[in-house]
C-alpha cells in the first residue's frame, strides 16, 4: 500500500488583507495566521486518521504570480509537515504561477525564484532537481512505486508559439516523453504516477472556454501507457477543479485526479462546487479483492470550513472522503451485487459500510460511478437514503418502479 | 488592525476541539452538572459555548485526562445540544418583519422550526449515545445505549407517530431526512404567504405544520423510554446563544425554565442583558427556585485569576514553551499586588525601608498634603504598618495600595512653572502607567474571559519567544494593552448611545466610559483622600431606556460588570439599581484600579459631566493614537 499527501495550488501571496487577495493564506503578518492555522490543522486531521503518509505531493502553483515570499512560505510549510508526519518523500512540481513568465521580479531567469528555494525543489535529491531542471522530468522508485515528476511550465517565459504565449497552457515536447519512455522501458514497478501541474485534456465540459491543458499530453500518456501495459494515475492540479475520471484509452486508460486547491480564494461559477482541499490518495496493494482491476484504491480528502478546521469531505463534493478509484464496473453490476447483499442479509437495512464488507470491491468505483450505482438500485426497488458521510448510506429493499 | 476577538470562538470549533482545549473552569460547569435547571451568563468570549458544547458526549470522549474525571462522571442527565444559528433569519430575512401582518406566523414558524433542530438535536444526542466509542470511554460509558437494527426500527416508527412524519421511515438516517423536507416545506410555506393571493391557505397550512419545541423533545423522551425502558433517566437541552434567537424565543425558553417535565432540564446560555429578562414579573421564573444561575463575568477576582492562569499554561504548552513557565517567568511581578501583602518582617511590602507599598506610602505623604492629612486623621503610623494585626493593616493600609500608587503616578504631583508661578500638574493621559504591567495585572484584566485571554496572551507569547524567552520588556506590555484596548474601543464605538438628541453628532457608548471613566479618576486622583477607591457606579431607576439597552448591550460586550449583591441578584437582567464596575481590561486607560471600590449614582457622573459642558466623545484619531507608537 503506498500512500500519499496531495496539496495542490496553495498560491501564497503578500496580501495585507485577510479578507480578498488570491489566496487565503498570505505572507503578510495578518494574514499569516490563517497559515498557520490550516497546516496545523491538515497536521492534526491526519494525525487523527491514524495513517502513515510515504509520499508529499504539491503538484504546482506554491505562490501566487511568481511571489517569492510566498513559494518560500509555501515550500517551508510542506516541509514542516513532512517532519510532523514524518512522512518519507516530499515532492512538488512547478505550476503555472511558480514561473516568473512576465519577468516581474526577476532579471532575467523566470526560473529563479524555484531554484533558489531550500530543500531544494522540487525534491528529492540535488540529482533529481537537477535533472528536472535541465530535462523537464525526473523519475523516482521507491517500494515498487514510480513516480515520474514532469515539469508542464517547462517553456513558461522562454518563447510565443503559433498557439500563443507559452505561459498560457502546459505542455510536454515530444522528446521529452521519449527520454521519459526510454528510462522506464527496462525498469518494473507495480504502480505508475505521474506528477504535473497541467491537466491532460481540454476541460470544456467544465469552463466554457479551456485552452490551457497540456500540449503533447495525448502522447504522453499513450507511451506511457504501451511502455508499461499498465493504466498510470495522474495528479495535477491547476484548474482548482476537484475531479476524479478516467483518461482516455482502453482498459489501460489512466486515472487522472485533478485535485482542488489548498488554499486559492474560490470565485466564479465554479466556486461553491470547488472546496478548498487536500487529499491523502491510498492505493491498494494487488489483491483478489480488486478482480484484475488495477491500480485501485481509494481517496480521503478534507475541504477547509469558515470555522477553521479541516472537515471530512461530504458526499456533496466530487471528491468526496472515502472516494474510489480503479473498479470501472458499470452500474448493472455493481447494483447486482449490491442486491445479492440485501437478499442475503436478515438485517431491515443496510449502511454502505455493511455493503463494502460483503463487496469490497465497489469501494473502488469513482464517486459519478457511485451516483449510477444508486439510480440503477433505485430502478430496482431499493430506497438509497444519503448521508454527508459516503459509508453511513442506507439501503433497504421496498420493492421495484 | 485585526480584531480582538478574531483568536477564538468556540462557536466555529467542532466538539473535538473544544474538548481537547477544554480547560475546566470547576465551579460553574459542577453546576452546569447539576440535575437542575440552569441559567448560564456572560459576555461575549466568556467561555459559555465552550461550557455547553463540553457537556456533550462527543466532546467529553475528545477531553484531556486532566479534565476531572469524577465531574464528567456525575453528568446524570443526557446533554443534547442545541445551537442558535442564523437559520431562523435566514429563513425569514425575505418577509417584512415589522408588518403585524406577519408577526403571528413568523412566531410560529421561528418556533416550529426550534422545534426541527431540537429534533435533529435529539437525534444527534441518540447517535452518540449508541456509538460504540461511548461504550468504550469510561468517562462517558454510563451514557451508552445498545442499539440493534430492529430496536432502531421500533423506535422511528414510534418516533414518526408522535412527531407526525408521513411515510416509511424505518432508521435515524431516513428519519433525519424526512427532518429536512420539513424545513423545504416551511420554506414553501413563507414564499406563498408574502404573496396576499394565496396567503389564507399558507396560514392554515401553517396551523398545521405548527409544533411545540418543548413538546417535541418530551414526545422524543416517552418514544425513547418505551423503546428502551431500562434506562429512564433525565435529559438536558442546552440552549446556546439564547441572546442571538428571535425575542419570541428567548422568551419562550426563558419561561420554560419555570415548568417543564421533570423528565427535561433546560440549561440556556445567554449574555448578561437579553429581551428575555426585560420583563420580570410574578410569573418570571425565578433564580434560586426555577433555576440556578452561573455567571461567568461576575467570578470572584481569585476564581478568574485562576482560571486564565491555567488557560495561559495550555496556551504555553500548545506553542512548545515548557509547561512549568509561568505567567511571572513572561511577564514580571506586578508592582501592585496583594498578593504575599500580608508577609511580614524585612521582606514584607510594609516593612520599612525597603517595602515596596511602605516605599509608595512615604513618598506620597511627602508630596500629596490630602494623604498626609488622611494618615494623621487617622493616626496612621507608616514605620508601624508591618507590625499591625491583619485586620488593622487590612483598614488602614492594604486598603489604599492601588490608590496610593494611582495618585503617585498620576495624581497632580507633577511640579511644574508656569508664567513664573509653579504649579502641579498630572501625567499624560495617554501613557500606560508601569502599575498595570506583569502577571497579575494581565490576568486580572483578561477578566476570566477566554477570548480576551487568547487575544492578549498570543501577542505576550510571541513578543516572550522573541525576546529570546526572557521576560517581555515593559514597553511592549505597554504596547499590547494599549493595542487590545484600541481594539476594544473600536469594537464598543459601534455601540450607539442616544445621550444627545439635539445634537447632530452622535454618540456611542464610548462616550458614556469616557465620562464614568474620568469621573472616578478626577474623584481618585485628587482631594481629600480617601482609601476606597471610586470604581463602581449604581444604575439609577429613572434613567432612560434607550441609555439602559445601550448599557446593556456594553456588558454584552463585557464592558461593564454587574456586581453581584449579598442576595446573588442584580448580576443580570435588569439594570435599573444595579451596581456595575468598568472591565479591568479598560482601567490602565481611565487610570483606575484593578479592583473594585466605592459607588457613585450614574445619574451624577451624567450631570456633573453636563455641567462641565463639553463632551468627552472619543474620536477615529483619538482610536489611531494608541497606534502610532506600535
Amino acid at each position: 500500500m503506498h500512500r500519499l499527501l496531495i496539496v495542490s495550488d496553495l498560491h501564497v501571496s503578500e496580501e495585507s488583507s485577510s479578507d480578498s487577495g488570491p489566496s487565503l493564506i498570505s505572507v503578510h503578518p495578518d494574514g499569516k495566521k490563517l497559515g498557520e492555522c490550516m497546516f496545523n490543522e491538515l497536521v492534526r486531521a491526519i494525525k487523527l486518521e491514524d495513517c502513515d503518509i510515504d509520499w508529499i505531493v504539491c503538484p504546482g502553483d506554491l505562490g501566487d504570480k511568481a511571489n517569492r515570499a510566498g513559494q518560500e512560505y509555501a515550500w517551508e510549510k510542506l516541509t514542516w509537515v513532512k517532519v510532523q508526519l514524518n512522512a518519507k518523500h516530499l515532492i512538488g512540481t512547478a505550476g503555472n504561477h511558480d514561473f516568473d513568465s512576465r519577468l516581474i521580479t526577476a532579471d532575467f531567469d523566470p526560473r529563479a525564484n524555484l531554484q533558489s528555494l531550500t530543500p531544494f525543489f522540487p525534491g528529492v535529491s540535488q540529482a533529481d532537481c537537477d535533472k528536472y531542471w535541465s530535462r523537464h522530468f525526473c523519475i523516482h522508485n521507491h517500494d515498487g512505486m514510480r513516480v515520474v515528476n514532469l515539469n508542464s511550465s517547462a517553456y513558461h517565459g522562454n518563447a510565443t508559439g503559433p498557439s500563443g504565449p507559452e505561459h498560457l497552457h502546459g505542455r510536454v515536447a515530444a522528446q521529452t516523453v521519449d527520454h521519459i519512455c526510454e528510462e522506464i522501458k527496462d525498469q518494473t514497478a507495480t504502480v505508475n504516477v505521474l506528477v504535473t501541474h497541467h491537466h491532460l485534456t481540454r476541460n470544456d465540459h467544465i469552463y466554457d472556454r479551456d485552452n490551457s491543458e497540456m500540449s503533447g499530453a495525448g502522447k504522453l500518456i499513450k507511451k506511457l501507457t504501451d511502455t508499461t501495459n499498465s493504466p498510470w494515475l495522474v495528479i495535477h492540479g491547476h484548474q482548482h477543479y476537484p475531479e476524479i475520471d478516467y483518461g482516455r484509452g482502453s482498459a489501460l486508460a489512466p486515472i487522472i485526479i485533478s485535485a482542488g486547491s489548498f488554499s486559492a480564494r474560490m470565485s466564479g461559477v465554479h466556486a461553491m462546487a470547488s472546496p478548498n482541499q487536500f487529499y491523502v490518495v491510498e492505493i491498494a496493494a494487488p489483491s483478489q479483492v480488486q478482480d484484475g482491476w488495477y491500480p485501485c484504491g481509494t481517496v480521503r480528502a478534507w475541504n477547509w470550513t469558515p470555522e477553521r478546521f479541516w472537515e471530512k469531505s461530504p458526499t456533496v463534493h466530487r471528491i468526496p472522503y472515502g472516494a474510489g478509484f480503479g473498479c470501472r464496473m458499470n452500474p448493472t453490476q455493481s447494483a447486482r451485487r449490491v442486491l445479492s447483499t440485501l437478499e442475503s442479509s436478515a438485517e431491515p437495512y443496510l449502511t454502505l459500510q455493511d455493503i463494502l464488507v460483503a463487496e469490497p470491491i465497489l469501494g473502488y468505483m469513482l464517486p459519478k460511478d457511485f451516483g449510477l450505482l444508486v439510480w440503477q438500485l433505485e430502478q430496482n426497488g431499493v430506497k438509497v437514503t444519503k448521508t454527508l458521510s459516503a459509508l453511513d448510506t442506507t439501503f433497504r429493499k421496498v420493492g421495484a418502479r | 488592525m485585526s480584531a480582538l476577538f478574531e483568536d477564538y470562538n468556540a462557536r466555529f470549533s467542532d466538539l473535538r476541539t473544544v474538548g481537547a482545549t477544554f480547560v475546566l473552569r470547576e465551579k460553574a460547569f459542577k453546576s452546569i452538572c447539576g440535575t437542575g435547571n440552569t441559567l448560564i451568563l456572560g459576555p461575549r468570549g466568556s467561555g459559555k459555548t465552550t461550557l455547553l458544547k463540553m457537556m456533550k458526549i462527543s466532546a467529553q470522549i475528545a477531553a484531556k485526562p486532566t479534565v476531572n474525571f469524577l465531574t464528567l462522571k456525575s453528568i446524570k442527565y443526557r446533554p443534547v445540544y442545541l445551537s442558535a444559528d442564523r437559520l431562523f433569519e435566514a429563513l425569514t430575512k425575505g418577509v417584512d418583519s415589522e408588518n403585524s401582518e406577519f408577526g403571528p406566523i413568523l412566531s410560529s414558524i421561528s418556533k416550529t422550526l426550534a422545534a426541527i433542530r431540537i429534533k435533529f438535536s435529539f437525534l444527534d444526542t441518540f447517535a452518540e449515545m449508541t456509538d460504540e466509542r461511548t461504550n468504550l470511554t469510561p468517562v462517558v460509558s454510563h451514557h451508552f445505549v445498545g442499539l440493534t437494527r430492529t430496536l432502531e426500527v421500533e423506535f422511528c416508527k414510534l418516533l414518526c407517530k408522535t412527531w407526525e412524519i408521513e411515510g416509511d421511515v424505518i432508521n435515524i438516517k431516513e428519519l433525519r431526512a424526512s427532518l429536512f423536507t420539513q424545513i423545504s416545506a416551511i420554506n414553501r410555506l413563507l414564499d406563498s404567504y408574502t404573496s396576499p393571493s394565496t396567503r389564507s391557505e399558507s396560514a392554515s397550512l401553517a396551523n398545521k405544520l405548527f409544533v411545540d419545541p418543548i413538546t417535541s423533545a418530551i414526545s422524543f423522551i416517552d418514544c425513547f423510554d418505551s423503546v428502551f425502558p431500562a434506562s429512564g433517566k433525565q435529559w438536558a437541552l442546552c440552549v446556546d446563544e439564547l441572546e442571538i434567537m428571535p425575542h419570541d424565543l428567548q422568551d419562550y425558553f426563558y419561561m420554560n425554565l419555570r415548568s417543564t417535565d421533570h423528565r427535561l432540564l433546560l440549561k440556556i446560555a445567554t449574555s448578561p442583558f437579553t429581551s428575555a429578562f426585560s420583563a420580570f414579573d410574578s410569573a418570571s421564573p425565578m433564580d434560586n427556585n426555577d433555576y440556578t444561575s452561573v455567571n461567568l463575568s461576575d467570578a470572584k477576582k481569585s476564581e478568574s485569576i485562576k482560571f486564565t492562569r491555567q488557560l495561559v499554561s495550555e496556551m504555553v504548552k500548545r506553542e512548545g514553551h515548557p509547561g512549568s513557565l509561568s505567567v511571572q517567568a513572561i511577564l514580571g511581578k506586578s508592582p501592585i499586588t496583594e498578593e504575599n501583602s500580608d508577609q511580614k518582617g524585612s521582606e514584607g511590602p510594609y516593612s520599612s525601608p525597603r517595602g515596596a507599598h511602605y516605599q509608595r506610602f512615604r513618598k506620597l505623604a511627602g508630596i500629596d498634603e490630602n494623604f498626609s492629612a488622611y494618615l494623621d486623621r487617622n493616626q496612621v503610623n507608616l514605620e508601624e504598618l508591618d507590625s499591625l494585626d491583619e485586620s488593622s493593616r487590612a483598614s488602614k493600609a492594604r486598603q489604599a495600595i492601588w490608590q496610593v500608587a494611582l495618585r503617585l503616578e498620576h495624581g497632580a504631583n507633577q511640579k511644574f512653572r508656569a508664567m513664573g508661578v509653579a504649579k502641579n500638574r498630572q501625567n499624560s493621559r495617554k501613557t500606560i502607567s508601569s502599575i498595570y504591567m506583569g502577571a497579575e495585572s494581565f490576568l486580572a484584566m483578561c477578566e476570566g474571559n477566554p477570548r480576551v485571554t487568547m487575544g492578549m496572551f498570543r501577542t505576550v507569547l510571541e513578543k516572550f519567544r522573541s525576546n529570546g524567552s526572557k521576560v517581555v520588556s515593559k514597553s511592549a506590555q505597554s504596547e499590547i494593552i494599549e493595542s487590545t484596548i484600541a481594539k476594544y474601543l473600536s469594537l464598543l464605538s459601534a455601540i450607539a448611545l442616544p445621550l444627545n438628541k439635539n445634537k447632530r453628532h452622535n454618540s456611542s457608548v464610548v462616550t458614556l466610559l469616557e465620562l464614568i471613566g474620568e469621573y472616578c479618576a478626577s474623584q481618585n486622583l485628587s482631594g481629600i483622600f480617601s482609601p476606597e477607591p471610586l470604581s463602581t457606579f449604581i444604575v439609577d431607576d429613572n434613567l432612560p431606556v434607550d441609555i439602559i439597552k445601550s448599557f446593556g448591550a456594553a456588558i454584552n460586550q463585557g464592558a461593564f460588570v454587574m456586581i453581584e449583591d449579598k442576595e446573588k441578584r442584580k448580576s443580570y437582567g435588569r439594570l435599573q439599581g444595579a451596581r456595575m464596575r468598568l472591565s479591568y481590561l479598560l482601567c490602565p486607560r481611565y487610570k483606575l484600579p484593578l479592583t473594585f471600590g466605592r459607588s457613585v449614582p450614574i445619574q451624577k457622573i451624567l450631570t456633573a459631566k453636563k455641567r462641565g459642558g463639553t463632551e468627552a466623545t472619543i474620536r477615529i484619531k483619538d482610536l489611531f493614537q494608541y497606534h502610532e507608537n506600535i
